[in-house]
């Protein structure tokens, strides 16, 4: 049976480890004495107990402080002490609280102001006075986190109802805004109605003037009875003229027949004397002709005359029949025009009737205009309604939108102020990590490398290199002897952290053991590298320890990681080191869990310990890949 | 040189340099299937560096070295069947005879089973059996030698690579190596070694290549070289020491002589290759009795691998810092 051939390769490493004893004993003790030197040097006191010693000045008006610092009190890490009521004014309080953060008294120091729930309840955002003793970096690292944690409770909370808030009054507001949308144009089409039928009755009222009717009717009485009057005068005139008429015609008549009688007696005569003259006149020169012809002439004449007279009188008999036919037909006017007369004085009547309806009409119209008006009125209320409503939405709306949304979502800003006391310096479980660290990358890049470089200085590697087992196995080999060491190491200085050093565990064990070895493998492969790129031992030692001192300094065990440079961390932030720091004390420290898994990653929903994890995942394999290649092509340049 | 299809390992026009130093000027050479050659070269002329360009350990600048078919840039299609003895003992002083044995043997590719029979049998073979737990770094330089040699035998290449095989042996322990190199070639396998004792090269090689300042400048079998470096038709002159200028003049006038092919001096040694050898012996016979102040002795004779490595390199063995063994 054969395994791989890196099975061996691991065997053959760890056979030739374990065989010095001394090598045996301090890759159990090394780590071990480092943990004991660092516990009995910084304490070993373990966790805080009781939690952190902290001093509150809580002089907010409103709630929030209170809820604030309630939350505080629930996470169990902070021992408050309230000063609100030793002290009389914020200020001094504050100033107290600053002041004894500096001198280690206490860890955190919270100072809220008079109107820190005013303020964060209209929108414009507060600001809580934080301070926090930066001496004790894991103090500082856990008191920022737990009051960040809770500063975005409380915030989340007061922006969300805030929000809340804004959100239902604005609904309100449309509400109405859109109910009166509605009304208004039915209102608009009701006033115009309404405006029309006004405007008609209007003039009809307008042309209604019972005053001037009477007085119209009056004079037309009047005319009526003057003319009644004139009718009779003139039917009393008209009479006269008949009388004197006929009388005249009577005269006419008698003078006719004394005419006529004249006329016949005269007939006679000319009848005679033409006669007589006929008779007389045969001798037409006798004197007696003559004497008869002119008496015959004279009777012709005479003749003549009274027919003329009987002519004139005849004229006269038919003027006056005609003025009598004149005066008939006035006569018969005058009574059609009485008739008339009378007619519109019946008229005149009913008009007489009628005018106390029109009056009647006249006070309905100006009933019904009245109505109209305060119809008007009501609607002209509504639309003033609605004017005052969408001026008060409008102000409500710029009101709420003049706030800047960041106070809104977080209304509570912390001014961070660090403090730095020595005194109560014992923090070990902070920097216990970045130790872990060290004690780990330095086994890691040494131990491998200077196996490598002694294999190669007395030849036997290339003994390894000429058999059919290629680079990959025999550096993997080596790699994985190199991780099993480190995993002795690990779990050594881990029982004595924890054991020893009080040193606790909040996420899995397993996940704290990944990233440790991902990191570790970084440093593995780094230490083959260096190994294949030094010509000897001593430079490979020299360059590790180049490496190692500033990685100490980088992994924040002297210098808070925060307090370095921003390009230095920019530089470091993604060395194996600090991503092995991070993950480790993230995991252990604040029980963050890898969430690592297929579905994580493809929905891209990772936490910090994910990243740090691939980060590490990515540079262990792409240099363990580059330590191959390098091996490889030093074996056969 | 004509390609064969016996040709096991087949070298031609092989440069290799270490930065301005040119090591290795356009090797050319070959070695037949079931044949040991010998690559003779004087400390320094680029033995090993030819070995570990064969083996896969170095890329050569240009030119091609092909072993079993395989070219070696390509090195891992034929390591399981070849075999690399290095010149110092390689392996783990801290594992014992048998724990590196078996190491070894795994890198190779066998199994447990084959691991027990082949490694029994070579430190029977090389009479180690009884050192099979004992440290590695324990044991003496001779044992030290024979487990080198074994650890590269585990998985019975067909060809075999020794790099001095011998330097720094006892007597014994050395014709021990000599047989053990003979016995392998019994058993088919084809043997490239480097060495620059002359005699070794006489005694175990078919073939011989002689290297020098990074080439090949005699290749074949001894009569071979004997043939080339001249024959019979070589006269060996050997003057006093101490008259370089007179030496210069000799060299000189004869090399104008027209039955005189070739000279080869060095302090103390001339070799003269001629066309005539009567006239030659003639005319140096007559320097001798004029001037014998020069000429010591005077021998026509079939040169010996020292004189054929003298000629063709002009270079005499202890110039090389060869210490002279008694075969
Ligand atoms: N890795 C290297 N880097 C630089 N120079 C080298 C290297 N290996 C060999 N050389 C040089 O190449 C030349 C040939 O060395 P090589 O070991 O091949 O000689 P050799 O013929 O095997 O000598 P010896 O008989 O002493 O073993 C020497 O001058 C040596 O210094
Ligand atoms: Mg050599």
């Amino acid at each position: 049976m054969s395994l791989p051939r890196f099975v061996y390769v691991f065997a053959k490493d760890m056979r030739l480890f374990f065989r010095r004893r001394t090598s045996t004993l301090f890759i159990v003790l090394s780590p071990l004495l480092i943990i004991l030197f660092l516990g009995t040097l910084f304490g070993g006191y373990g966790k805080v107990g009781g939690g952190l010693p902290t001093a509150v000045c809580n002089y907010d008006v409103g709630d929030a402080g209170n809820q604030y610092v309630q939350l505080l009190k629930d996470y169990g890490f902070f021992k408050i002490t309230d000063y609100r009521a030793t002290f009389a004014n914020f200020q001094d309080c504050e100033k107290f609280a600053e002041l004894n953060v500096g001198k280690g008294v206490f860890a955190v120091g919270l100072a809220y102001p008079p109107d820190f729930t005013q303020r964060i309840t209209d929108g414009d955002s507060s600001t809580l006075r934080v301070f926090i003793d930066n001496s004790k970096p894991s103090v500082r690292e856990l008191g920022e986190a737990y009051i960040k944690a809770v500063n975005q409770q409380v915030s989340t909370r007061i922006s969300s109802e805030f929000i809340l808030q804004v959100w239902n009054r604005l609904r309100e507001s449309d509400k109405k805004v859109v109910e009166l949308q509605k009304n208004v144009p039915l209102a608009i089409s009701n006033l115009e109605k309404l405006d029309t039928e006004l405007s008609k009755l209007r003039n009809e009222i307008a042309q209604l003037d019972v005053s001037a009717i009477e007085a119209s009717k009056n004079q037309l009485r009047q005319s009526i009875n003057d003319l009644r009057m004139l009718g009779n005068s003139a039917s009393a005139t008209i009479s006269e003229i008949e009388s004197s008429l006929s009388s005249a015609a009577a005269a006419v008549d008698e003078a006719d027949q004394k005419a006529q009688l004249a006329m016949n007696s005269l007939n006679s005569v000319i009848d005679s004397t033409r006669f007589i003259e006929y008779y007389v006149c045969v001798n037409p020169s006798a004197t007696e002709c003559q004497q008869a012809h002119n008496a015959y002439s004279g009777a012709l004449n005479a003749g003549s005359q009274v027919n003329i007279v009987m002519i004139k009188t005849r004229d006269t008999k038919t003027a006056l029949l005609n003025e009598n036919y004149a005066v008939s037909t006035a006569k018969s006017r005058l009574s059609e025009m009485n008739q008339k007369i009378n007619e519109v004085d019946a008229q005149l009547a009913v008009l007489e009737q009628n005018l106390p309806r029109v009056a009647e009409t006249r006070q309905n119209a100006l009933t019904k205009f009245d109505e109209s008006h305060g119809l008007v009125q009501n609607i002209l209320v509504q639309l003033r309604d609605l004017q005052a409503y969408l001026a008060e939405t409008h102000e409500q709306i710029v009101y709420f939108t003049s706030k800047d949304p960041v106070n809104i979502v977080v209304p509570i800003r912390l001014d961070w102020a660090y403090s730095f006391s020595w005194t109560v310096y014992k923090e070990i479980d902070f920097f216990i990590y970045g130790i872990i660290a060290i004690i780990l990358a330095m086994s890691a890049l040494l131990l491998p490398a200077v196996n490598l470089i002694r294999e190669r200085a007395s030849g036997v590697f290339m003994r390894n290199l000429i058999t059919p087992t290629g680079a990959l196995s025999i550096v993997l080999g080596k790699h994985l002897g190199a991780l099993f060491l480190i995993g002795i190491e690990f779990a050594i200085v881990w029982l004595a952290a924890s054991r020893y050093l009080g040193v606790t565990l909040s996420g899995p064990f397993e996940a704290v053991l990944a990233a440790v070895l991902l990191m570790s493998s970084a440093f593995v492969s780094t230490g083959l590298v260096i190994a294949s790129l030094t010509k000897s031992e001593n430079s490979a030692i020299l360059a590790i320890i180049t490496i190692t001192i500033p990685l100490i300094f980088v992994s924040g065990v002297i210098v808070p990681f925060e307090f370095m440079p921003p390009a230095v961390q920019a530089a470091t932030s993604y060395l194996p080191s600090t991503l092995g720091i991070n993950a480790v004390k993230l995991i252990s420290l604040y029980g963050t869990t890898p969430s690592l898994g297929l579905q994580s990653i493809t929905k891209l929903q990772l936490n910090a310990v994910d990243y740090a994890m691939l980060f590490l995942a990515a540079e262990a394999i792409a240099l363990f890949a580059l330590s191959v290649i390098l091996i490889e092509w030093k074996g056969r340049k | 040189m004509a390609a064969s299809r016996e040709n096991v390992v087949e070298v031609s026009g092989l440069f290799k340099g270490f930065g301005p130093l040119k090591v290795l000027n356009g090797i050319e050479f070959f070695a037949r299937e079931g044949e040991i050659v010998g690559l003779l070269g004087p400390s320094g002329s680029g033995k090993t560096t030819l070995l570990n360009i064969l083996v896969g350990l170095e890329k050569p600048d240009s030119g091609t070295a092909v072993v079993l078919g395989a070219d070696m840039r390509d090195a891992a299609r034929v390591r399981r069947k070849t075999g690399f003895v290095p010149q110092n003992d390689l392996f783990y002083d801290d594992l014992t005879t048998w724990e590196n044995i078996a190491y070894f043997g795994r890198l190779y590719g066998l199994s447990s089973s084959q691991i027990r029979e082949n490694g029994a049998g070579l430190l029977e073979r090389v009479g180690l059996a009884e050192k099979t737990r004992t440290r590695a770094g324990e044991l003496s330089g001779g044992q030290r030698k024979r487990l080198n040699f074994i650890l590269s035998l585990l998985h019975s290449p067909r060809v075999l690579f020794v790099d001095e095989p011998t330097v720094g042996l006892d007597p014994v322990t050395r014709r021990f190596i000599w047989k053990f190199l003979d016995d392998l070639r019994k058993g088919g396998a084809t043997i490239l070694m480097t060495t620059h004792y002359m005699n070794e090269a006489e005694i175990v090689c078919d073939r011989i290549a002689i290297l020098d300042k990074g080439a090949i400048v005699m290749f074949g079998t001894f009569e071979e070289l004997k043939r080339q470096a001249g024959g019979k038709n070589l006269i060996k002159v050997r003057t006093r020491p101490g008259n370089p200028e007179v030496m210069r003049d000799l060299v000189a006038i004869m090399e104008d002589l027209e039955f005189v092919d070739a000279v080869t001096a060095s302090e103390g040694t001339i070799f003269v290759r001629t066309s005539d050898v009567d006239a030659a012996t003639e005319y140096l016979y007559r320097i001798l009795k004029e001037g014998g102040e020069i000429i010591h002795l005077m021998d026509v004779t079939e040169p010996t691998l020292e004189d054929v490595f003298f000629i063709a390199t002009g270079r005499k063995p202890e110039q090389i810092g060869d210490v002279r063994v008694p075969a």
